[in-house]
């Protein structure tokens, strides 16, 4: 026997929470599953920053005002509610192995005005899920927490979607299960996508430590692995992390030696306290160009490479359940129905970053620890502020092409090395690809 | 056969993900390999950032 709906969501991340509450208020009759107990409850890796503000990712931003405490998105034109606390967010900045740093964003003019030059807020993500999730019951949805789904399928005129021995029928099913998404897997979808890495990250929350040149996220390049602080939505909270683009079982060692024995950056964390370990692993596939099959609509990370971002998932979860009702207004039950959804997807994030050439290398397989700390003595000045991991890896690009001719003059051995990655990126890709898992 | 070490996992839910077998759930929080369906491939030794599977005699 199975339950009988007019939507059935996979997954109560954003993307799955916001497609609940609005489907909920179009009066879908709507199931909501999620394999975790406590939906509100994070255990995977997520920095909680809130981005972008003041600027534009996918097309999306977003606004917050702690007086009415809510978040609103004024390109979809919904808001959600925020109640608890916030850091401003200012932008990137990288270390090198001896210290050299790049910024971005010019934090003393930023400091000045930070409504107009903030670039995201650093939130409470499980409070934030919490206000969603109140509103989702409010809403009418039928949530049912624990329940993993491990079979879907299409059958005459529905979707059937299995987890824990139960069953659940929907005329349209909104796959929202994240990145590494199962429910993609055993739709087929990843047969056709291109696999880049297996991309495993691990970090550590610290509380009570002082390090003033991060608001926002800051990438450390180190000898032995790359590192990234980021700065939580409490004062001297951080969480401190390590990622690679392949699978190892170094990971606690090089954190251990980052924050207790680096020379230079060990510092920062004297006298911190370690409160929790979180870690998360990512599997590389190419975005899905057109995310829908058999009724079944892929939205927020289930349909990316990687992240989407909090505010990009939610923008999907919108955009995908008041699609779904003006496809059963309208009586068109299939993708003529949703084509509104599959055109906006197209719009904003596939055509203009779907295609995006990933190459996942490390800095230091090609470059010595010196050459990195002299590359980046040369960008003095502060790039320009962002949270947008595309257009910090765009400007960086710029900034070092026009420096090449200062390089070669200056260190034609580094400029030798530098060109030496851009030869092997190609094989940097195949190796990254050989050592993870696709899983398709 | 793998067996997940529960103070060590983090509950990242990454080796339920890739598993191929299905054969990962989460219990309370930690990630737990049902013995039945486990097929020893050690995909979930090879990808956990924190080295919680470990191989038992
Ligand atoms: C290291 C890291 C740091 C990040 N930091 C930030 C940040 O600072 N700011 C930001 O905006 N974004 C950040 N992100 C990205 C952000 O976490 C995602 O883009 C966002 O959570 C995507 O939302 P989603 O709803 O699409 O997927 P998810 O949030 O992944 O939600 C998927 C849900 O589906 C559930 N699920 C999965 N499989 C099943 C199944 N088979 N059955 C039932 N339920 C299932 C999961 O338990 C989960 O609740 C970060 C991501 C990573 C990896």
């Amino acid at each position: 026997m199975s339950r009988k709906y007019d939507l059935v969501i996979v997954g109560a991340g954003p993307a799955g929470l916001m497609a609940a509450r609005v489907a909920g208020e179009n009066g879908l009759r709507t199931a909501l599953l999620e394999r975790k107990t406590a939906i509100a409850r994070i255990r995977r890796i997520d920095g909680g920053i809130l981005s972008p503000l003041n600027e534009y990712t996918f097309g999306q931003t977003v606004t917050f005002n702690p007086e009415v405490k809510r978040i609103g998105f004024p390109v979809c034109g919904f808001s959600i509610p925020y109640d608890g606390p916030y850091q401003n967010v200012y932008g990137f900045d990288m270390f090198s192995p001896g210290g050299t740093r790049i910024t971005f964003g010019d934090r003393e003019k930023q400091r000045q005005d930070p409504q107009k030059y903030r670039v995201g807020v650093s939130l409470d993500k499980e409070l934030m899920l919490q206000g969603l999730l109140d509103e989702v019951e409010k809403a009418g949805v039928d949530i049912f927490p624990g329940i993993n789904v491990t079979g879907i399928e299409k059958k005459s005129n529905s979707v059937l979607v299995t987890g824990n021995g139960e069953v659940f029928e929907g005329q349209f099913v909104i796959a929202a299960d994240g990145v590494n998404s199962r429910t993609a897997r055993l739709m087929g979808m990843n047969k056709q996508r291109k696999f880049f890495a297996t991309h495993p990250e691990c970090a550590w929350y610290f509380e009570d430590i002082e390090i003033p040149e991060i608001a926002g996220i800051g990438f450390v390049f180190t000898a032995y692995g790359n590192f990234y602080i980021s700065q939580t939505c409490f004062k001297n909270h951080y969480h401190v992390g390590i990622t690679s683009f392949t699978p190892t079982n170094e990971f606690p060692a090089k954190l251990n030696r980052f924050v207790y024995e680096d020379e230079i950056y060990s510092k920062w964390f004297k006298g911190g306290r370690k409160t929790d370990e979180v870690s998360c692993v990512i599997n590389m596939l190419a975005p899905l160009q057109e995310p829908f099959k058999d009724n079944v609509l892929f939205i927020g990370d289930a349909a990316w490479l990687m992240e989407v971002t909090n505010v990009a998932a939610m923008c999907c979860g919108w955009k995908a359940a008041n699609a779904v009702a003006l496809a059963m207004i309208d009586g068109k039950m299939s993708k003529e129905g949703i084509a509104g959804y599959l055109e906006w997807w197209e719009q904003y994030f596939f055509g203009p970053y779907g295609q995006v050439e990933f190459k996942p290398f490390e800095l230091q397989d090609f470059l010595e620890p010196g050459d990195i700390d002299y590359l980046g003595g040369l960008v003095t000045e502060p790039l320009i502020a962002t949270m947008d991991f595309y257009k910090m890896v765009n400007t960086l690009g710029t900034t070092f092409g026009e420096l090449f001719p200062v390089i070669q003059e200056q260190r034609p051995d580094v400029m030798e090395r530098l060109m030496m990655v851009a030869n092997q990126m190609d094989e940097a890709e195949e190796a990254a690809g050989k050592a993870g898992f696709p899983n398709r | 056969m793998v067996i997940i070490q529960q103070e060590v996992c983090t509950g990242c839910g990454g080796c339920i993900d890739l598993c191929p077998v299905i054969a990962v759930s989460m219990v309370d929080d930690r990630a737990v390999i049902n013995p039945d369906s486990c097929t020893d491939c050690k995909i979930c030794v090879k990808v956990c950032p924190v080295n919680a599977p470990y191989e038992a005699a």
